[in-house]
């Protein structure tokens, strides 16, 4: 397990290494002297000059990429961010906790409702339970998340006044998140109050902010989950074992959980880690709708304001984190498919 | 918004009017909105505006953007100031200043007993402290900054001499030459004094911890979310009637006009105009007020090049634009034909010029005695943005396409990539370009001058049409040396005359700054040079 782990480790570094290549050249790609794109319309010779300095961009490129790897290597230097004139980790530090609190709200929604919906389909195959819960997954696939961003606030912010449009929490709250958030995570922060204070206001104002943004962001994961299910389900549903254990009287539950989930589990698996990579990568468009700055919000941004060094940095944190989900899928292989394990 | 709106929303919420509105119409004068209820003014209440992005930073000589220039309106002072709602300038953090009579040199004498929110006074050090940080590179703060903007692009750098301390309430500022729209600059943001024990203390971090004078002390920010204000009771002016204002960012014009559908937040900055449609539809219990913004956006000609070295040839083409069909369609209404390089808002406005009155037989006629009776050729570069004085710039050339179709001139658009286009035009490949041009310090100079003026012909030129007509650029020069306003004002009137008559550009529009508010929001004034400040403002019950 562990050597399968290390040998993972080992393969990503190419990988990564060929994006930031790739991301490298895509940025040098951009028409145009890129320090007056950078400049715009107002720009002075001096900061010109200045933002071409602070990028080398008057060395060759291969010395510039050879400078950024570098730099990247032997100090973990991600640079600065020419649009808000700070380091680049700093600027992460404050959108990722935003994006993990949503990612893992969404995936709370998605994951069971989408196994659940999946599994339902495959069980009473060809039926009205499987004809609903195929529509909803399509339904969920094809929607677009402005669209359901904008209808779930049109109904439940302003028609029923239930919960808000956005933010992440609410301007009557005497919590202050600049001062008053330890985990940057603001439903984390609002449960650690209640226990200590049995206060539970902070975790009912995080709580409402996110459902929406949270709905929003899973149906395309919780489609993708559900149609995943159902079709691995109903390949292990037609294999010979689950004819065995029906034949030799197991409980229909009973094949369904025990015997045919964990095979069918493995594919369920890669689709949540294919899934949870783009969430976590950073949801641009409904963290941009919900007013939530997390990673997708920061780098729309670098690109609108064409902080270069940002975008650079910025995807690459989110290459990192495919590559983590791809390796937690890997690991999780092994630890439910013995074979993976021994053919390591 | 126009007077019949105003006059409803006043009338039935706030009762007494006192001053009116702005005019809808061309040469008006900007007359501020300004609603006085009839209800006692209520103390307290929380103040939420809504906007569409962030503050970069909250140093006000580090930005030159609008959002975080308009936190810094609230937290800082400058030692004039724009007298609410016009650009003419009233004593700020100065009570009063004098000018020597060759212009050269400025003295200010400061208001006595000003405190900093840390506690620190006011004095001439802090003055002398805060705009040499921007200027003297051997200044302890000079490094805290990458680049001083602003203080660069208003040409301070070069303009200011020296700076020295008469006395502990008395600053001297000497410039290197003559030019009267120094003190403008000086009611500039970036012109803010900040608290020196602050910047020392803070260092780069003073952007994300900045003390001021102003009517807000600043509590927190957090990033991408929100910045909150609380009142300053100690403020020399105006005292603030709200207890707190809290700045939101709501980036998705959509989302952010839910929020104000569903009462989150008092205010709304940038609707578009179809929003501004919608919020008249469904809160019929909100007030949308509107001013003219700033700026200008123009056709120039290439006046370098045939056919537009002729002066008929730019007349007879600014005679066939449908500028009203531009305003209407493009704009949505909020914008007003540009008569003028600048708009009415601003002193010195040349209300007898007349628009080239749309005329197609007319224009025909100007291109025949210019020699061209079958019309030409040509080529229209277009800009690839948006832009607050141009939403959509292929738009708008299109409708110029078609126009000038009419009279037997044809077009052809082209366009490049932001920067790349901006480059082009500075150096002058087009035949005719489109651009805009948003204000800084409400002086004419500061459209004129830039955009107008022969010494600013050397590419990259900010005057792309190249335009150099030795009078116009020596009253522009004239008049940046003469104090006076009337005076200047007067220089002014007589280069747009020249102007008109010459006819570098066409000017298409001075677009229009709506903002939607809820109607317990009472004494908000919107200003020709979008500012945002909030000690006048109350919030009823």
């Amino acid at each position: 397990m562990f050597a399968l782990v290390v040998r993972r480790l080992l393969f990503s570094i190419p990988v990564l290494l060929l994006l930031t290549l790739v991301l490298f050249l895509a940025v040098k790609l951009v028409p145009g002297d890129a320090a007056l794109v950078m400049a715009g319309e107002r720009a002075t010779p001096e900061k010109v000059e200045y933002i071409r300095q602070a990028l080398n961009l008057d060395k060759p490129w291969y010395t510039q990429y050879g400078m950024y790897i570098w730099r990247l290597v032997t100090d973990f230097d991600l640079g600065q961010s020419l649009f808000h004139d700070r380091p680049i980790a700093d600027l992460l530090s404050t959108a990722v906790p935003a994006t993990v609190e949503l990612g893992f709200a969404a995936l709370v929604i998605a994951l069971p409702v989408g196994v659940v919906l999946g599994i339902a389909s495959a069980v009473f195959r060809n039926t009205l339970i499987d004809k609903a819960a195929t529509s909803t997954a399509l339904a969920g696939v094809s929607m677009p998340i402005f669209w359901l961003a904008l209808i779930l606030m049109y109904v439940f912010s302003i028609q029923l006044g239930w919960l808000p449009t956005s933010g992440r929490m609410s301007d009557e709250a005497l919590f202050d998140p600049a001062l008053d958030s330890v985990t940057r995570m603001y439903t984390l922060d609002g449960l650690l109050i209640g226990l200590k204070t049995g206060e539970w206001e902070v975790f009912q104002y995080a709580v409402k902010h996110i459902v929406l943004p949270a709905v929003a962001l899973s149906t395309i994961p919780m489609a993708q989950i559900s149609r995943m299910t159902r079709s691995s389900f109903l390949e292990v549903l037609g294999q010979d074992f689950i004819r065995t254990a029906r034949a030799k009287g197991v409980r229909p539950s009973m094949v369904i959980f025990k015997h045919a989930f964990r095979n069918a589990s493995l594919q369920i698996v890669t689709v949540s880690m294919l899934q949870a990579g783009t969430i976590f990568g950073g949801a641009v468009i409904t963290e941009t709708m919900f007013a939530w700055p997390g990673l997708g919000k920061v780098l729309v941004e670098s690109i609108s304001s064409r902080d270069f060094p940002m975008v650079q940095s910025g995807t690459l944190f989110v290459g990192c984190v495919f590559v983590l989900f791809n390796l937690t899928a890997d690991v999780l292989y092994g630890l439910l498919d013995p074979r993976v394990k021994k053919g390591a | 918004m126009n007077r019949r709106h105003l006059g409803k929303v006043l009338g039935g919420h706030f009762g007494l009017l006192l001053a009116a509105s702005v005019l809808a119409g061309t040469n008006a004068t900007f007359i501020p909105s300004v609603a006085f209820g009839a209800e006692t003014p209520r103390e307290g209440g929380v103040l939420i505006y809504g906007r569409g992005g962030d503050s970069v930073s909250l140093d006000p000589a580090k930005e030159t953007d609008g959002e975080s220039l308009n936190v810094c309106d609230n937290i800082f002072d400058t030692l004039v100031q724009f007298k609410l709602g016009t650009t003419e300038i009233e004593p700020g953090l100065a009570e009063s200043w004098s000018v020597t009579p060759d212009g050269t040199s400025y003295t200010f004498k400061l208001r006595p007993n000003v405190k900093f929110h840390d506690g620190t006074p006011l004095d001439a050090d802090a003055v002398i402290f805060s705009l040499m940080r921007q200027h003297d590179a051997k200044h302890e703060a000079y490094g805290y900054a990458k680049a001083w903007n602003y203080w660069n692009d208003m040409g301070m750098n070069t303009l200011v001499k020296a700076m020295t301390k008469v006395d502990a309430n008395t600053v001297k500022i000497e410039l290197a030459r003559p030019e009267a729209p120094f003190l403008a600059n000086m009611a500039m943001q970036f012109a803010s004094i900040v608290s020196p024990t602050a910047v020392r203390k803070f260092k780069e971090d003073f952007a994300k911890n900045p003390v001021g004078t102003g009517p807000f002390k600043f509590v927190s920010w957090t990033k991408g979310e929100r910045i909150v204000l609380d009142a300053n009771k100690e403020f020399w002016g105006q005292k603030p009637k709200l207890a707190r204002v809290i700045f939101r960012s709501i980036p998705d014009s959509s989302a952010r006009l839910n929020a104000f559908l569903a009462k989150e937040i008092h205010m709304m900055n940038q609707p578009t105009p179809d929003q501004v449609a919608t919020i008249k539809q469904r809160r019929p219990d909100a007030s949308v007020m509107d001013a003219p913004g700033m700026n200008v956006a123009y056709l120039a000609f290439n006046v370098q090049k045939k056919p537009f070295d002729n002066a008929k040839v730019r007349q007879a083409l600014n005679t066939a634009v449908n500028k009203d069909a531009i305003i209407k369609g493009i704009y949505s209404g909020m914008g007003m034909a540009a008569v003028n390089p600048i708009p009415p808002s601003l002193w010195g406005y040349n209300t007898s010029v007349k628009q080239y009155a749309y005329s197609i037989e007319r224009s025909k006629q100007l291109l025949k005695e210019a020699g061209f009776p079958n019309g030409f050729k040509t080529t229209l570069y277009y800009m690839p943005v948006s832009r607050p004085y141009m939403p959509d710039g292929k738009k708008v050339a299109e409708a110029i396409q078609a126009d000038l179709k009419k009279i037997g001139v044809e077009v052809s658009l082209s366009t490049y990539e932001w920067g790349t286009y901006l480059d082009k035009t500075k150096n002058g490949e087009h035949e005719m370009a489109l651009l805009g041009w948003s204000g800084d310090n409400g002086d004419p100079d500061n459209f004129l001058h830039v955009l107008l003026s022969g010494e600013n012909t050397k590419p990259p030129a900010a005057n792309i049409a190249f335009y150099n007509n030795t009078r116009v650029t020596d009253i522009l020069r004239q008049a940046k040396t003469v104090s006076e306003q009337s005076k200047r004002a007067s220089l002014y009137q007589e280069a747009q005359t020249i102007i008109h008559k010459d006819a570098p550009w066409i000017p298409i529009a001075h677009s229009r700054v709506a903002m939607p508010m809820d109607k317990r929001v009472n004494g908000y004034v919107m200003t020709p040079n979008e500012t945002r400040r909030f000690n006048t403002v109350w919030l009823a019950k």
